[in-house]
């Protein structure tokens, strides 16, 4: 598990949009990743299933801090080092809003009608 | 009674035994069942082909081994599985270890690190492969570290791990430029690809099809040997099931989410060229 509170190592976010085209990727600032971190460090650890298949189409996104990967989708946050709960898919809104405010229009307008759509 | 898993390794000789603690058998219990998939021996025929449980008769456990591996715990014993998952493909070595000779173990690892040897059962109601060159489903092939991340879906119909993530047109220098099916078709036809009314008639190579998601996305779908079709959507593992779990007779009537136009059908073969 990554130090939460080190916004020393690589922090890229990934949301998961595309099949045949490259995702976007996102590399963030120092700045922009301490509220993130604080965020996940906040989540409650959740005893649930195994991480789902993401489906075609939209996927969730990925959060990458160094070496790991936190997959954030439908409500939890999935890691090799144990899941935990993102409660409304709150989460998940903040990680696509900051991706909806720095990517170019079109892509920030299919991110914003997935936002939209997320119940 | 225990619970006990079989090891299929030998040809000759009786395949290994391991009586599962309960903490065992509730792990084995708690591991995401989609990571196994029913298969049947494939082509190599030797060496470690995957594992089965044997409940003994007990009632409970029968019922429990149908909730986890489906309707396939009857007479005693499941079905043989085998995964694609690394995590369970070690949980299955550290188990042997305890039980089984060292040299028995190593031999289970390089199998294993080799990749699965089985062709999986082919869903019901499959129609007709009429591509004579179609690849067999396999997912373990794709769904590794090494590159499931760097193969997209147009890599995975065409059968082939560039780990580039391919781009319909770039094998051939002129990459497609809109997400539309008039752009998208044309730029696999220049690296070979060839377009087709249906999947119905006997042919080299295999059938793919393409379908878009309009001014967003494009995505590709090959029929496998067993007749149904399969995809890998961009950095995800490749699978057999729609956006509904369903098997796929026909992408044109899958359940495909935002890739709404069906452009069509096309074949490819092994000298199509991606990039």
């Amino acid at each position: 598990m990554p130090d939460l509170n080190d916004c020393g190592a690589q922090v890229v976010l990934r949301p998961l949009l595309f099949s045949g085209r490259n995702n976007p990727e996102l590399v963030l600032e120092a700045e922009d990743c301490q509220g993130l971190l604080t965020a996940l460090k906040d989540a409650t650890l959740l005893d649930i299933d195994p991480a789902p298949l993401p489906p075609l189409g939209y996927g969730g996104v990925e959060l990458v801090i160094g070496n790991e990967t936190f997959w954030v989708f439908e409500g939890a946050i999935y890691t090799d080092e144990g899941n935990r709960s993102d409660t409304d898919r709150a989460f998940e809104r903040r990680l696509l809003q900051f991706a909806i405010s720095r990517t170019d229009s079109e892509i920030a307008d299919h991110l914003e009608s997935i936002l939209q759509s997320l119940k | 009674m225990p619970v006990v898993l079989k090891l299929h390794v030998f040809s000759g000789r009786e395949d290994p035994l391991i009586t599962l603690t309960d903490d065992e058998y509730q792990e084995l219990l708690k591991m995401n069942v989609e990571k196994f998939n029913a298969a049947e021996v494939g082509d190599r025929g030797l060496g470690y082909r995957g594992f089965s449980v044997m409940h003994g008769g007990d009632e409970r456990i029968a019922e429990e081994l149908r909730e986890q591996f489906g309707n396939s715990a009857e007479h005693g014993e499941t079905e043989t599985f085998v995964s694609n998952q690394p995590e369970i493909n070690e949980y299955i070595v550290w188990l042997a270890k305890g039980f089984l000779d060292d040299n028995v173990v190593h031999s289970i690892r390089n199998d294993l690190m080799l990749g699965p040897v089985v062709r999986y059962l082919a869903p019901k109601g499959c129609p007709t492969c009429n591509g004579q060159d179609a690849p067999s489903y396999n997912p373990g092939f794709w769904n590794t570290p090494i590159r499931q991340p760097f193969n997209n879906c147009y890599n995975y119909a065409n059968n082939q791990a560039t780990n580039t993530r391919a781009q319909p047109g770039k094998g051939t220098g002129k990459k497609y430029t809109k997400h539309s099916c008039s752009n998208v078709m044309p730029a696999s036809v220049r690296d070979g690809l060839v377009s087709v009314p249906n999947f119905k008639t006997k042919r080299s190579g295999w059938y793919v099809a393409l379908v878009v998601a309009p001014g967003i996305d494009y995505h590709w779908y090959r029929q496998d040997d067993n007749g149904c079709w399969s995809h890998k959507p961009g950095s995800t593992a490749a699978r057999n099931t729609d956006n509904s779990g369903n098997a796929i007779t026909d992408p044109a009537t899958c359940d495909r989410g935002i890739y709404t136009h069906f452009c069509g059908y096309m074949v490819t073969n092994k000298n199509v060229r991606i990039a």
